[in-house]
């Protein structure tokens, strides 16, 4: 035995940095509840996984979503920072969809198999979503997958039971099988046009139903609703994401003739870049140049250059860009800012996404533990947010309801940056209730 | 007099007099039925029309001047002419816009410097290989290029950045009426006058243009007259790099952002200019390219296509390819394809079925063994390899290249959907319950008369007229067939689950206490099914159908001299082609659980026939080679081993290089690796062997002959 005595003393230190490891861990855990577990399929003790099926690599339009991603995961980043969520890290899968319904619907099966939720989904031409709204959680039950969009476009996944988008669609999802359907849009600032410039003659012009017949769906309620606020439809076109500016020619010179001196860009920003170039060259009338989101993107300035001033840009959050960004004045704009180093508008949606998370996630630990977390638990949660507005970053949104935001701030391109016009103090949006137009139509054939 | 009169009647023979005529009543009824009643037509509206008109068809016309300097001294068809100019506009950029050099130094150094060295070296390194390779061989190795240009674009400049290269003089313009036009657009129509009196120029009055046209006419008879072949088809590549750089740089100025797909298949457009002067003649390119840009801008600006036809408008270019193909004159059609055909062995029966059984139980393996989102990856796989089944007797056996297996399979995937969810309604009865798995066969069955529609114009064209008009049907089906209310009404529609006996079979099941998981059910349908129509068509090609598919390939002359009636031939194989992609069809839209138009455009179907050539065009492992291959470079590769950059290069690069391959082995992977076995195993036999006695060895030698079937034969492709 002897000749072991000099084991003694490592052994004894050994156990007593063990007991007191121990000792630390459990008082750890012990201040935090019962240990953590694997609560339902994407929850480990330790990490939140989430998935972010984005279409990324598109032909003609490079980067499409990458925003989303960038955005999902800069709110990881800012979560993980301050502590995690419900104990645990959140882990997040980006998957470019490309394209095509393919790749989207194994985005979905692995989002499914892997995730508790998909959060910022921006997926184009996706046609399935049984594997969203059929996905099994950890007991075997089909409660389907939550799914916290930003790009929601089709149909069957704006209205599917488990989606609840940062910025629901237009279409009332109770009357989606009746003919006609009813639909709720934000009409944005046209009342102030109206107010400012007098009765104004529309042009419009959509993005072309053969690359996209469900972006155009989108946005014709919207165009159609604009017209019982004061402007009149003198001009409609479909546009081609491919057309080269020769294209845009008869476009400006007939918004030209037809005396337009309202026009709306339904388009992507390369498009509006080059309608506005034809626009200036052939010396059109029009006295608002009128684009939502999609327009609030520092590439529509720094191509469009002098040709896109005065372009009005309306979004349902708060600016970011240039130097009008008004982070100073909210808290969550500036952590939005800090930890995606290449802010858009998607970008700032699918941060809110996960902000949306978040305050479900507090709500459902504040309740029921951190164990509680359950992919039922969440889409239980997210059915009751009916006042959400990421900290003040975003219009405040039924979400619970799917219903549109009535806020807006509206911009304007001065000087080669974006600059508040309505409502002019910084922090604030317009809400009013008369911004929301509820009208009925058949396009779902 | 007479005779001039007598070459008329000659050239308007009463068929095509009828045809044309026709063609005009056609734009006639369109022009006054679409026509825009809000629109006046003034001064104004007509000088907006000519400015349009005029600048479209400088762009259309510079493109197309590439495409025929190219096939007038190399006598080839270069499908890559697009992803040259788009590769070369990226390179203006880089020095233009990242590196900030002087516009014109940065002109000078892509298109006189950078574009004739790329040219250079594609002739070089690919396509002086390809001069005797069979026509197939040709078109895949030069769509492998395009493949290959726009995955090094894509990799080089990543497609998540905002690229423009601007305009010359920014926002100067000059007013013609109550139109103004940028000087970019005057710029683009003077250029394209100078690049078409220049090659003109060089090739009709230089020797060196002369020996270019010769070398092509001729290439050993050139030889012995003094010319250098190899120098000069160098030269005539580099002229054609310059001409697509030019025609690229102009376009990405029209088109604002730089994007690799975007300027490459815009070029496509111009394949009708190029036909319209058959590819030969300069000034009639540009009369091409005027026809393209006013009718573009006609339609844009007195036409109003309403709602259903709307989406129309893109595909004026393609209407007028088609059009134009089949109205040009024969004589040029078919003049220079002296290849060697591509000649495989043919399998037994036995063979064959040992293989598809030997497949089955791979997939069997791979079904129980992967999860969900591999099975459904090894499942598209399968779906690929019956599309690409479907090329093999109509272009491996009966070389009929087409382009436009895309659409035979939309059709079936639309015929599924509609006769699955309907329970097989027809005139009001319902023929199987809904879901059933005959709306498959039902779908094969819908797409045949389509197929045969396309072999009427393979009555007339062959070889890559026949390839052109096929891609231009492809073009013209998305927005005048698959975007119409009644079929895709550009959206989805979706498709129920199959099944048989109650049993749907993307639903989970046990076998011998084996769990295959959902999907995996449809997975083991579609290989058993491709296993099925697999033996079929190789039992096609053994039999007399089969040989007569083979004789109209090597001498369609010699067969109807024959007696063989190519009509029906043709007309048969076109049928069952077609029948097979609408079956692919019908599986994928099964598998997806619904379809839609954006899934079947013209560009997707090139894959196709690309991978289908590398794996081996006349045979039918080469289908399930190709079909897994392609799957492999789109998904697999990045999927099963994620974050590798090598690996994500390979998968924009790999299938176009393997493209590009073709050059090197026109037969394809399967039948290359076959008759190295052979090779090998003879080798050995013959080393194990005694030496057999002079005269013996003389007794053996007919029966070494390779069999008709294996002989390579020395013909015209067809």
């Amino acid at each position: 035995m002897r000749r072991f005595r000099w084991l003694i003393a490592p052994v004894v230190v050994t156990c007593i940095a063990t007991a007191t490891s121990g000792a630390v861990a459990s008082a750890h855990k012990g201040s935090a509840g019962p240990p953590l577990a694997a609560s339902d399929v994407g929850i480990t003790p330790t990490t939140i996984n989430i998935t972010v099926p984005a279409a990324i690599d598109v032909p003609g339009s490079a980067g499409l979503f990458q925003g989303s991603i960038t955005g999902v995961k800069a709110w990881a980043q800012f979560e993980n920072d301050h502590g995690g969520l419900a104990g645990r890290k959140i882990n997040v899968t980006g998957i470019d969809t490309k394209l095509g319904s393919d790749l989207a619907t194994s985005a979905f099966i692995q989002g499914c198999n892997n995730s508790v939720a998909l959060i910022g989904t921006s997926v184009l031409l996706a046609q399935n979503f049984t594997d969203i709204t059929g996905c099994k959680d950890h007991t075997g039950a089909a409660t389907g997958l939550p799914d916290f969009g930003v790009v929601v476009t089709e149909v069957a996944e704006q209205c599917a039971p488990s989606s609840y988008a940062i910025n629901p669609a237009v279409l009332d999802c109770t009357t989606k099988d009746q003919h006609p359907q009813t639909y709720t849009s934000n009409v944005g600032p046209v009342a102030y046009y109206v107010k400012k410039f007098g009765k104004l003659k529309a042009a419009f012009l959509y993005p072309s139903p053969a690359e996209s017949a469900s972006a155009k769906a989108a946005q014709v309620p919207i165009f159609t609703a604009e017209q019982t606020k004061g402007l009149t439809q003198v001009f409609t076109q479909d546009v081609s994401a491919l057309a080269t500016r020769s294209e845009y020619t008869p476009i400006a010179g007939a918004i030209a003739s037809d005396g337009a001196t309202y026009a709306k860009s339904g388009l992507d920003v390369a498009s509006t870049v080059k309608l506005r170039q034809e626009a200036q060259t052939q010396n059109t009338n029009v006295k608002v140049w009128d684009c939502s989101l999609q327009c609030y993107d520092s590439r529509l300035i720094g191509e469009g250059g002098p040709a896109v001033e005065g372009q009005y840009v309306y979004a349902p959050f708060l600016p970011f860009l240039g130097k009008n960004s008004e982070a100073k004045q909210n808290k969550m704009l500036a952590a939005f800012l800090k930890y995606d180093k290449q802010p858009d508008g998607f970008g700032i949606q699918a941060f809110a996404a996960g902000l949306l998370f978040t305050d479900i996630v507090n709500k459902i630990v504040a309740k029921s533990g951190n164990n509680g977390l359950t992919r039922k638990a969440i889409l239980d949660t997210a059915a009751t947010e009916h006042a959400f507005n990421a900290g003040g970053m975003i219009g405040t949104t039924d979400i619970g309801n799917r219903k549109p935001t009535p806020c807006w701030i509206l911009n304007q391109v001065k000087n080669g940056d974006y600059q508040r016009v309505l409502p002019l103090a910084k922090g604030t949006m317009n809400c009013d209730p008369s911004n929301v137009v509820t009208e009925k139509l058949d396009l779902i054939k | 007099m007479a005779a001039i009169i007598d070459r008329m009647n000659t050239r308007l023979s009463w068929p095509r007099l009828l045809a044309i005529g026709a063609t005009a009543a056609l734009a006639i009824f369109v022009a006054v039925n679409f026509w825009n009643p809000n629109q006046t037509v003034d001064s104004d509206k007509i000088v907006l029309f000519l400015v349009v008109g005029v600048t479209l068809s400088a762009i259309y016309a510079i493109a197309a001047a590439g495409l025929v300097v190219t096939y007038t001294t190399s006598g080839i068809f270069n499908f890559a002419q697009g992803a040259i100019g788009m590769i070369l506009t990226y390179a203006y950029w880089q020095l233009r816009v990242a590196w900030g050099l002087q516009t014109l130094l940065a002109l000078g150094l892509t298109v006189l410097v950078a574009a004739p060295i790329l040219g250079a070296l594609i002739e070089r390194i690919f396509m002086r290989r390809l001069v005797r390779a069979p026509l197939v061989a040709q078109l895949v190795a030069t769509v492998g290029l395009l493949a290959f240009f726009v995955g090094l674009a894509d990799t080089v400049w990543p497609s998540d950045t905002y690229r423009s290269i601007g305009q010359f003089y920014g926002t100067d313009k000059i007013q013609i009426g109550a139109t103004f036009i940028p000087w970019y657009r005057i710029i683009t129509i003077i250029a394209g006058v100078i690049v078409a009196v220049v090659l003109w120029a060089l090739l009709h009055r230089t020797r060196i243009g002369v020996a270019m046209r010769a070398v092509v006419d001729n290439r050993e008879l050139a030889a012995l007259n003094g010319a250098r072949p190899g120098l000069l088809s160098m030269l005539s590549w580099a002229l054609g790099s310059s001409m697509a750089a030019i025609a690229g740089i102009f376009l990405a100025m029209d088109l604002g952002q730089l994007s690799s797909q975007g300027l490459t298949f815009f070029i496509v457009d111009a394949f009708a200019a190029a036909i319209i002067a058959k590819l030969r003649s300069l000034p009639v390119t540009l009369i091409g390219g005027a026809v393209i840009g006013f009718s573009l801008s006609f339609q844009r600006n007195f036409l109003d296509l309403g709602q259903r036809w709307s989406p129309g408008q893109v595909a004026i270019p393609s209407i007028i390819l088609f059009l134009a193909l089949l109205f040009v004159p024969q004589a040029r059609i078919e003049g220079r394809r002296i290849g060697r055909a591509i000649a495989a062995r043919v399998p037994s029966l036995k063979r064959a079925a040992i293989g598809f059984v030997a497949l089955f139980i791979v997939v069997t393996i791979l079904a129980a063994a992967l999860g969900r989102v591999d099975v459904r990856r090894v499942e598209t796989g399968m779906i690929l390899a019956f599309a690409m089944l479907s090329l093999v007797p109509l272009t491996g056996w009966a070389g009929q290249i087409s382009f436009a297996q895309i659409t035979f399979l939309g059709i079936g995937a639309w015929a599924a959907t509609e006769f699955s969810n309907s329970g097989g309604a027809v005139f009001g009865l319902h023929l199987y319950p809904t879901g059933s798995v005959l709306s498959l066969f039902v779908a094969a069955i819908v797409v045949v008369p389509i197929g045969l529609l396309m072999a009427l114009p393979s009555l007339r064209l062959q070889g890559l007229y026949l390839a052109l008009a096929s891609m231009a049907f492809a073009l013209m089906a998305v927005p005048l067939f698959f975007d119409q209310p009644e079929v895709f009404a550009s959206s989805s529609r979706y498709g129920a689950p199959i099944g048989i006996f109650g049993y749907h079979f993307n639903e989970p099941f046990s076998v011998l206490g084996i769990n295959f998981g959902t999907d995996a059910g449809f997975l083991l349908l579609t290989t058993a099914l491709f296993g099925i129509v697999g033996t079929g068509v190789v039992a096609l090609r053994r039999g007399a159908f089969g040989r007569r598919l083979i004789a109209m390939r090597d001498s369609p002359a010699a067969c109807a001299t024959l007696g063989v009636n190519l009509r029906a031939t043709k007309f048969a194989v076109f049928g069952i082609s077609s029948a097979i992609a609408g079956f692919a069809g019908a599986l994928f839209a099964v598998a997806q659980g619904s379809a839609q138009a954006t899934d079947f455009l013209a560009f997707q179907g090139l894959p196709l026939l690309l991978l289908l050539v590398v794996g081996g065009v006349a045979v039918v492992s080469g289908a399930v080679l190709g079909g897994f291959l392609l799957q492999g470079f789109q998904v697999w590769l990045t999927a099963w081993f994620p974050g590798v950059t090598v690996l994500e290069w390979w998968q924009r690069m790999g299938p176009g290089l393997a493209g590009i391959g073709i050059a090197q082995q026109p037969d394809g992977i399967i039948p290359q690796v076959g008759q190295d076995v052979r090779d090998r195993r003879q080798r050995s036999q013959a080393r194990r062997a005694p030496e057999p006695a002079p005269a013996s060895a003389a007794a053996t030698r007919p029966a070494a002959a390779p069999s008709p079937a294996q002989a390579p034969v020395a013909k015209p492709t067809g």
